[in-house]
């Protein structure tokens, strides 16, 4: 893989081999959309081969039109999880941001400006970044499982 | 590079989400044909893969990103050389990212909490970390020409603390396996989904242990090498095989492992891998 060499004097910020990868991934990622846009088609072809046009009782929608609405008791068990859920969707939010942001940073950096020795450059920004994220991981597991194991169902 | 290569990885990226979306299928069929190597393991049947026909419900944002994502992360995995989607310089960076977004949403919808998901993913980072170090690259491509020349260069057997990490990696795939349907009312192309996506993740997985541990492409002896695509399939299917027998034994692959045992024990592996790797004098 040819990425960082070139016959000008002047470096490449954004070469060409890079560019082409990059592209590539895109590609990719819309293969797969073609692959679940058709999935779809045939998960909605199938479902009205079985069910047909019928009214469905319980949910008194047209399901052949592929239209849906929750049953009163999926909207109460619904609301009773809420704050839980809330909690759930904010740690979630966090760890999106997280794989969001800082992963396709690192990723962008390396794949634009890949580093021409990955060796003891590459061991020690592995371990300076990792050892204090790993440290600090399994004194919070520790704490975690601490506090799970001491706390009380709700009578 | 040629021009071809973006068509080429649309077509990788269609024809990775089909095999995903079949695989749930072929699992169904081997549990029905009573497949000794898949009893006692909870997976989808026929009855309730045919279920999800019942009710056209619309998938959910979460569940096409875990799909998406998860077949994305499969398409970079190379079947055999130059076979895949995308030969991405930093492919195995970009991996784990895909991957660390499939599996957090996975195991928050499961345990409400992305604490697993997240040690997880630590554990098989730092398992990859001596890899990296010993190949210089995070080309995945790399990782797998490295292991040339049968099986005594297979990074599984190189060393003591590599086979101790391909250990915990297995462990931590095997932990990290989702329960096949958490819902019991979902239904329709959402539940489809969100099936494929729970059944195909140690799948998923799996490759990337053959590409990092097992020589990826290559033949255990180097007279037998040819048919790239078959000895990686092969090797995922052993290991999936033995993936399957860790997973009737319960108490190895709790969740709760994730907390802090596996990472724990991936740290030790890691920093040992480093250690004999420089002790060797490979890393210069």
């Amino acid at each position: 893989m040819d990425s960082g060499s070139s016959t000008s004097s002047t470096p490449e910020l954004f070469t060409s081999a890079a560019s082409m990868q990059l592209t590539s991934l895109a590609a990719a990622v819309g293969g797969v959309l073609l692959g679940v846009l058709l999935i779809a088609a045939g998960t909605g072809w199938m479902t009205r081969r079985r069910r047909g046009p019928e009214i469905d009782s319980r949910h008194g929608v047209m399901l052949s039109h592929g239209i849906t609405h929750g049953s009163a008791g999926d909207s109460a068990a619904d609301s009773a999880g809420d704050s839980r859920q809330i909690a759930a969707h904010l740690r979630l939010a966090t760890a999106s941001m997280l794989a969001v942001v800082l992963l396709p940073a690192a990723a962008a950096i390396r794949q634009l400006w890949p580093h021409p020795d990955l060796g003891w450059v590459m061991i020690a920004s592995w371990f300076a970044v990792l050892l204090p994220v790993v440290v600090i991981w399994l004194v919070l597991g520790r704490f975690f499982v601490a506090e799970s194991s001491t706390r009380r169902p709700p009578a | 590079m040629n021009e071809g290569m973006p068509l080429r990885a649309f077509l990788w990226g269609f024809l990775t989400a089909a095999v995903l979306a079949a695989w749930p299928w072929l699992l169904a069929w081997l549990k029905a044909r009573r497949c000794v190597v898949l009893a006692g393991i909870d997976l989808p049947d026929f009855a309730s893969l045919g279920a999800m026909f019942e009710r056209p419900l619309r998938p959910r944002f979460g569940t096409l990103l875990v799909w998406s994502v998860l077949a994305t992360a499969a398409a970079l995995l190379p079947m055999g050389n130059g076979w895949q989607a995308a030969d991405l310089d930093a492919g195995l960076l970009w991996f784990i990212m895909f991957a660390l977004v499939a599996t957090t949403v996975l195991q928050m919808s499961d345990q409400g909490t992305a604490t697993p998901a997240a040690g997880g993913l630590l554990t098989l980072i730092l398992c990859l970390a001596p890899l990296v170090m010993h190949t210089a690259s995070l080309h995945l491509g790399d990782l797998v020409i490295a292991q040339h020349g049968g099986t005594g260069n297979w990074f599984l057997i190189r060393d003591p603390f590599l086979l101790l990490s391909g250990a915990v990696y297995v462990l931590t795939m095997a932990a990290l396996w989702p329960d096949p349907l958490v819902r019991p009312a979902a239904s329709g192309l959402d539940g489809l989904l969100a099936t494929s996506a729970r059944a195909c993740l140690p799948l998923v997985l799996t490759h990337l242990f053959t590409v990092a541990y097992l020589g990826g492409w290559w033949a255990f002896l180097p007279a037998l090498d040819g048919l790239t695509w078959l000895q990686t399939v092969l090797k995922n299917l052993a290991v999936m095989a033995l993936l399957c027998w860790l997973k009737r034994r319960k108490a190895w692959c709790a969740t709760g492992h994730l907390v802090w045992r596996l990472p724990l024990a991936a740290l030790v592996t890691c920093l040992g891998a480093v250690a004999w790797l420089v002790l060797s004098g490979a890393v210069l």
